[in-house]
C-alpha cells in the first residue's frame, strides 16, 4: 500500500469522526458532509507524497474542509440568497435551552458559506479574526466584516441569544489548534 | 456572552459524530470513492510526467501530447491468425540480413528500423516508458514480408480522423510481430527529411510532415503493451485508429488536417510493427515498415459563424483595438462540456493546446484587479476581476473560467480545478494550452459590469511574481455545438 493510502486509513480510523462532526456542523446535512469530506480527502491527498502523518493530515483536511465548503457552495450559488426575516421573539426561558441551541445552529445554518464559515472558525474552532483570515486567505478586516455581519444576521433573525458583535471580532484564540480528543476539533 | 452559539456547533458537531458512529464510519460513501478518486488524479499527473519526459528525451523535436480522453481504439484485431508458432521469424533471424536504408537510395523490398539503446531504457524490456527515438533506417529483405493492404481515412465533421488499416503478411513464411504495439503514423510530405518542424506523437499514434528526421533515421514511436503472436503467409490484422482534432494542433501537423480535408493532402499512412525478438528483449529492436497512400473522404462542417472575422495573433504581440482570444478546436469528444458528467460533484477540466487569435474591434474584457493570496502551508487563492470594457453586453460563462500561471521553463506543470501552474504553456508563438471545464454557467455582463472569479491551486511561491491569463469562454449563439470553443484571454503579471 502506498504511503498516503497508509496515512489517510490512519487519518480516517483516529481522526475520522472528528473531521466528519466538522463537515456536519458546516454543512447540517449528512450527505452534504460525506461530499464535503470527500472533497477535502481529495484536495489532502492527491498531490505529492500528501501529508507526512496523522497530525499534519488532520490539519490539512479540516483546512480542506473550509475552503471546499466555500468553493461548493459558491459553485452551486454565487449570490447566496439574502435572508429578509426579522425576529420574532427572543428566547431566554432555559428549559428550552436544548431548542433553542437547535435554533441557533438553523440560523447558522442559513448564513452564506463565507459567515458561516467564519462564525464556525470563531465558535466552534475558537480562532480570533487574524487566524481564520490566515486559513481562509482573505484579509483579516475581510473576516471581522463577515463576522459582524453573521452577528447582525443571527440577531434580526433568531434573537440575540447574547451574541455579542465585539467578542465575536475581537475574541478567541490567535493560532491554530488542532485536537482530537472527544472529536470535537 | 456567546456561549449559546459554541454550545449549539458543539452540539452539532457531537450529532455528526454519532451519524459517524451509527453508520461504523464513512469507508463506502466517503473513503473509498476518495482514495479512487485521489488514484485517478495522482495517475493523471504521472501521465502528464511521462509526456514532459518524451518532450526531453526527444531533444525539443517531438510534441508530447497531453492526452485528456480515453485511450483510442487502436489495438488491432486479429482477423485470421495462428496464435503461436515457434518456427516464425524472429528479430533475430532478420536482423542479422539487414543492409543501410537511406532516402531515395532507389532499393526496394522491406523496410525497416532499427533501433539500438541500453536494456533499461528498452520499453520492451520492462522499462515502465515509452519513447520516441530516431533510428537508422534499413533494409530488411529483398521483397516486402509485409505490405499494408488497407489505409482507409475518413475526415469527420468535427475534424475528428478515423484510419483503417489492414496489414499482410506476404512472405513465405510465419512472422513474429508484437500487435500490442503496432504504431500507427500520418505523413503530408513522406518522401522528404523533416526540417524542424517535429512531429506529434502519442498512444502509438504519429503525425508528422515525414518520418525522416536525417537522409538515414526514421522516427519510430515504441509504446504499448506488448502482446506477440505468428503471423503466417496471407493472414491479416487490421485495426481502426481515432485521432481527435486536438492532435491536429501539435507540432509538425501543420495544415494536414484543413488539407485531408479538402483534397489538397493524400496522407500517408505507416504502420511501423515490432518483430519479436527470439528471447527476451535486450539492446535492439527491429520494427518493420508498411506504408500507402491513403484514400481519404469526408470533410470537416464549415466553421461556424461565430468563430469568422478572427485574425492571427502572436506570442507577445499587443493591439489596442483587438481582443486576445483563443480558438480550442477541440471536438465534442474531447470537450468536458460535451462529456457526461462523473457525478463526483467536480468539474472535469482539460488543457487543450488552441490557437492565438485577435477578435476586431475592440478590446471587450479587461482585467482590473488579480492577485494570490496564501492560504497556509500548503494553499493558494488566485482572485481575479474583470470589467466589461465592450460597450455592449457580454455574454461569458463563468463556472468555466480558468487561470494559467506561467512559471517559464521550470519543467513542470500541475494542472488542477482550473488553475495550470508550471512551464510556459505555450507550445510555439502562435498556440498554447488553455483549460476547458465541464461546468457552464453562462451571464450575462452588462457593459461597465464586472465579472470575477478565484482558484484555489496547491502553492507555489514562484507563482508570486509570475505571469499569466485569465481565460472566460464566451458563450456563443451556436454553443451546443461544442466542436470548437472560443475564449477571452486575459494576460496578466506580477512581476515587480
Amino acid at each position: 500500500m502506498s504511503r498516503w493510502s497508509e496515512t489517510l486509513d490512519a487519518l480516517m480510523r483516529e481522526r475520522g469522526r472528528a473531521l466528519y462532526g466538522y463537515a456536519f456542523v458546516l454543512t447540517g446535512d449528512a450527505a452534504d458532509a460525506d461530499d464535503l469530506l470527500q472533497d477535502a480527502l481529495v484536495r489532502a491527498f492527491k498531490r505529492g507524497r500528501g501529508p507526512e502523518d496523522v497530525a499534519a493530515a488532520h490539519a490539512y483536511v479540516k483546512r480542506a474542509i473550509q475552503t471546499a465548503f466555500i468553493d461548493t457552495h459558491r459553485r452551486t450559488s454565487v449570490r447566496p440568497r439574502r435572508d429578509g426575516r426579522d425576529a420574532d421573539r427572543v428566547l431566554q426561558d432555559p428549559t428550552t435551552a436544548s431548542t433553542t441551541r437547535d435554533a441557533l445552529h438553523e440560523a447558522v445554518l442559513s448564513l452564506p458559506p463565507r459567515e458561516r464559515a467564519c462564525i464556525v472558525m470563531r465558535y466552534f474552532d475558537g480562532l480570533a479574526s487574524p487566524a481564520i483570515a490566515e486559513e481562509l486567505g482573505i484579509s483579516a478586516g475581510t473576516v471581522r466584516g463577515y463576522l459582524t455581519s453573521a452577528i447582525e444576521k443571527l440577531r434580526r433573525t433568531h434573537g440575540d441569544f447574547g451574541l455579542d458583535p465585539t467578542d465575536a471580532v475581537e475574541g478567541g484564540d490567535e493560532h491554530v489548534v488542532i485536537t482530537s480528543k472527544g472529536g470535537a476539533r | 456572552m456567546s456561549n449559546e452559539l459554541m454550545e449549539s456547533l458543539a452540539r452539532q458537531a457531537e450529532t455528526g459524530g454519532a451519524l459517524y458512529d451509527g453508520r461504523g464510519g464513512v469507508d463506502d460513501a466517503v473513503v473509498a470513492p476518495a482514495r479512487r478518486r485521489v488514484r485517478r488524479a495522482r495517475t493523471m499527473r504521472t501521465a502528464g510526467t511521462l509526456g514532459v519526459t518524451a518532450l526531453v528525451l526527444a531533444g525539443g523535436v517531438a510534441a508530447a501530447l497531453e492526452w485528456q480522453g480515453q485511450r483510442a481504439d487502436v489495438a488491432p484485431a486479429i482477423t485470421d491468425v495462428p496464435v503461436v508458432d515457434p518456427d516464425a521469424i524472429t528479430a533475430d533471424d532478420l536482423r542479422a540480413g539487414t543492409m543501410e536504408r537511406t532516402l531515395d537510395d532507389g532499393r526496394t523490398g522491406q523496410a525497416g528500423v532499427l533501433c539500438t539503446m541500453t536494456v533499461k531504457d528498452n520499453p520492451y524490456a520492462g522499462a515502465n516508458f515509452s519513447r520516441a527515438d530516431s533510428c537508422p533506417a534499413v533494409w530488411v529483405a529483398e521483397a516486402p514480408l509485409v505490405e499494408l493492404t488497407r489505409a482507409d481515412v475518413v475526415v469527420g465533421g468535427d475534424g475528428t480522423v478515423r484510419v483503417a488499416w489492414e496489414l499482410a503478411n506476404v512472405s513465405g513464411g510465419p512472422i513474429a510481430v508484437d500487435r500490442g504495439t503496432i504504431g500507427i503514423a500520418i505523413t503530408s510530405e513522406p518522401d522528404r527529411v523533416m526540417s524542424g518542424e517535429g512531429y506529434t506523437a502519442g498512444d502509438r499514434r504519429l503525425i508528422a510532415p515525414s518520418l525522416w528526421s536525417d537522409r538515414g533515421k526514421r522516427v519510430v514511436q515504441m509504446e504499448g503493451d506488448s502482446d506477440l503472436l505468428a503471423l503466417g503467409t496471407g493472414d491479416l490484422l487490421d485495426g481502426d485508429v481515432v485521432l481527435d482534432p486536438q492532435m491536429f494542433t501539435g507540432l509538425g501537423t501543420e495544415g494536414l488536417l484543413e488539407g485531408m480535408s479538402d483534397g489538397t493532402v493524400h496522407p500517408t499512412v505507416t504502420l511501423q510493427v515490432r518483430v519479436a525478438p527470439a528471447g527476451a528483449a535486450g539492446t535492439d529492436e527491429l520494427f518493420l515498415e508498411a506504408s500507402a497512400v491513403a484514400t481519404t473522404t469526408g470533410s470537416m462542417d464549415p466553421v461556424p459563424v461565430s468563430f469568422e472575422g478572427l485574425e492571427p495573433r502572436t506570442r507577445g504581440e499587443t493591439r489596442d483595438d483587438a481582443q486576445e482570444a483563443l480558438v480550442c478546436h477541440v471536438g465534442e469528444a474531447e470537450n468536458p462540456r460535451f462529456q457526461p458528467d462523473d457525478g463526483d460533484g467536480m468539474a472535469n477540466w482539460s488543457t487543450p493546446t488552441c490557437e492565438a487569435v485577435w477578435i476586431p474591434g475592440g478590446r471587450l474584457l479587461e482585467l482590473t484587479d488579480v492577485g494570490i493570496a496564501q492560504q497556509g502551508e500548503h494553499t493558494s487563492v488566485f482572485q481575479w476581476s474583470a470589467v466589461n470594457v465592450s460597450g455592449r453586453a457580454l455574454d461569458l460563462d463563468e463556472a468555466s473560467a480558468g487561470v494559467s500561471i506561467d512559471l517559464g521553463d521550470v519543467g513542470y506543470v500541475s494542472n488542477s480545478d482550473g488553475v495550470s501552474v508550471g512551464w510556459t504553456p505555450w507550445n510555439d508563438d502562435s498556440r498554447r494550452h488553455a483549460l476547458l471545464s465541464s461546468a457552464s454557467e453562462p451571464v450575462t455582463v452588462a457593459p461597465g459590469d464586472p465579472i470575477t472569479g478565484e482558484k484555489t491551486f496547491e502553492r507555489d511561491d514562484k507563482a508570486l511574481d509570475a505571469h499569466g491569463a485569465v481565460f472566460v469562454r464566451v458563450v456563443r449563439e451556436d454553443d451546443e455545438d461544442g466542436t470548437r470553443e472560443l475564449l477571452l484571454e486575459l494576460p496578466w503579471s506580477l512581476a515587480g
